[in-house]
């Protein structure tokens, strides 16, 4: 895929398991992702997707596997990374402002013993204006709306100028205009050589949004472009024929 | 009138005791104050609550080695470590126990705290001739009559972890509020953890002489959850813990000299009234504010709700 032939991947995962309490989550997934491409995770409820992003921050401990971001260990990948919850996973009562939450991208690189100079402050603005959010800079946290407190986490992992986003079900609960705004963020960040993983739900929409598409359901289905994965007998398999009653615009495409 | 009022504060400030007690407890107030928000914010309530019984162990431990190595009485020093090691032996204990998926950390917790402090009080009551340790004073505290020793101990420790929040507190911040971002960045969540868990353990040590072991959660966590009744962001919450958990300690010590009554308990009162005020009247988040805000009006639905609840 890369013009050169020879780039490392963005993302390499080889043969990663990871469990919780022996109960298995993910079982020996492996793939490699070019950079510059937008990659969409999908997969049922409990299938293992925040588990695998989990695992590429090194929040979890895999059981074995290998991990590799950009050529070097995730360990030392520190700070290449940039997260985006999933909005069920946080404390909306925590106290905390939209400006802090952003500037909390910049601690990635800053030093412990440096506090945050003009270039920080800068860039934090910059990407809550780039994300429309520039005039809800004090406010708590917990008194934005859905929409609001995503853009948040947007501008986060904007302001820490990372090589890899791993955003996990960024477009949940959000209304067209905003979901479309929100893409074209992402398409920005995707023009400019990064990578991204995006968790998403919707297979309506998945085919416009990724270039490539991991399926998985405790176990890896494939990864490739959406034509490939987007196919009613794979899809099938993955939701464990739970999708069958749902008429799907994607069935009527693939059964043309 | 005036010159009679302003007698009445001097006077104590004149006794060594009542300044030490002073200087003590709002030492500790403060360290508390900021802890206690970390507490709440990690919902490590009950696992300080098992840090502060297994301590008696720690403390008999600690009493006995040095009086039986070096024949030393009641060194605080020898004290403070030994409940450290029980801190430490009790957390590990508690994950250890936890490791069975069926027991949960509440449970193992729960079950870690009696049989710490039943420990404590076993080894006490073997050692009864030699070990002078009041265990009523380890129950309730002491604030009234704090050895130079432990004055320097506490300050010492308190400026100790009080320094390392706030070297560090952009660290403690993340990991509490979104810990997969922290390990994404790149920050030591275990060693996070560690150092937090160490420094509840070493501020409830220090605590449990002036207050002693049943107050000190609240005197960890009655100021900080105060304080978040009215602050939208960390560092604020945690200054003004502080001040709550002082002007507690203040108003407290002269209460009790007033209504000659315990010191301790006056102190914690206090701390819970002023919770108490806040939770009725916070500008957002009291109870006052949201009646305010809510269709049905204030009293009807609360009412309804209580009589329910009877
Ligand atoms: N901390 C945990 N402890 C134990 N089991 C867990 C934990 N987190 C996740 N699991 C289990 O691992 C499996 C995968 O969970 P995961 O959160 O990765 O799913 P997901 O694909 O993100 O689901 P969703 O679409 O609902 O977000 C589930 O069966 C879940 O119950
Ligand atoms: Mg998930």
């Amino acid at each position: 895929m890369n013009p050169e032939g020879n780039n490392v991947p963005a993302i390499d995962v080889d043969n990663l398991t990871v469990s919780y309490g022996g109960r298995p989550a993910l079982e020996s997934a492996s793939f490699a992702i070019d950079p510059g491409l937008m990659v969409g995770v999908i997969g049922p409820n409990g299938a293992g997707k925040s588990t695998l992003i989990k695992a590429l921050v090194g929040f979890v401990r895999p059981d074995s596997g290998d991990i590799q971001i950009c050529g070097v260990p995730a360990r030392s990948a520190k700070g290449s990374i940039a997260y985006v919850p999933q909005r069920g996973d946080l404390d909306w009562d925590f106290p905390v402002t939209v400006e802090d939450v952003v500037m909390m991208a910049r601690y990635a690189r800053l030093p412990w013993w440096r506090s945050p100079d003009g270039s920080d402050k800068s860039a934090v603005r910059a990407a809550m204006d780039t994300l429309g959010i520039g005039n809800l800079h004090g406010r708590p946290i917990g008194e934005l709306s859905g929409g609001q407190k995503q853009r948040v986490f947007l501008a986060r992992a904007l302001a820490q100028d990372a090589e890899v986003f791993l955003l996990d079900e960024p477009f949940a609960g959000l209304d067209a205009a905003t979901e479309k705004e929100l893409v074209k963020v992402l398409a920005r960040v995707r023009a400019e050589g990064r990578t991204l993983l995006v968790v998403h739900h919707d297979l309506a929409t998945a085919g416009d949004y990724f270039d490539r598409i991991i399926l998985l359901n405790q176990k890896l289905f494939g990864y490739d472009t959406p034509q490939r994965m987007l196919r009613p007998d794979i899809l099938r398999r993955v939701y464990e024929h739970k999708l069958e009653p749902f008429k799907h615009p994607i069935w009527e495409a693939a059964a043309s | 009138m005036i010159s009679g009022f302003i007698h009445f504060f001097l006077v104590p400030l004149q006794e060594a005791y009542f300044q030490k007690a002073l200087i003590a407890g709002s030492t500790v107030a403060i360290a508390c104050g900021v802890v206690g928000c970390l507490v709440i914010l990690n919902r490590m309530a009950f696992l300080g609550d098992a840090l502060s019984h297994a301590m008696l162990a720690g403390v008999a431990g600690g009493y006995l080695f040095m009086q039986f190595v070096f024949g030393v009485e009641a060194h605080s020093l020898a004290m403070i470590i030994g409940s450290l090691v029980a801190a430490l032996l009790a957390v590990t204990l508690v994950n250890f126990v936890s490791l069975v998926p069926r027991i949960k950390q509440d449970t193992a917790i729960g079950i870690m705290y009696s049989s710490a402090f039943s420990l404590g009080l076993v080894i006490i009551s073997l050692f009864i001739n030699r070990i002078h340790i009041s265990i009523s004073q380890f129950i309730m505290g002491d604030i009234l009559s704090i050895a130079d020793a432990d004055l320097w101990a506490t300050t010492f420790v308190c400026c100790l972890v009080l320094s390392f929040i706030c070297i560090f507190f952009r660290y403690f911040q993340i990991a509490s509020f979104d810990p997969v971002m922290a390990a994404s960045i790149g920050v030591p969540l275990g060693l996070v953890q560690s150092t937090l868990t160490a420094g509840v353990a070493l501020i409830v040590v220090t605590g449990i002489n002036m207050v002693g072991v049943i107050l000190i959660m609240g005197f960890l966590i009655t100021p900080a959850a105060t304080a978040y009744l009215i602050c939208d962001r960390l560092a604020r919450m945690m200054i003004l813990a502080a001040i709550f958990g002082v002007t507690s300690v203040l108003v407290g010590l002269y209460l009790s000299l007033i209504i000659n009554a315990a010191a301790g308990a006056t102190i914690m009162l206090f701390a819970s009234m002023q919770f108490l005020v806040v939770l009725i009247v916070a500008p957002n988040y009291g109870l006052l504010a949201r009646w305010r805000h809510s269709p049905v009006g204030p009293p009807r639905k609360v009412l309804k709700r209580f009589v329910k609840s009877v």
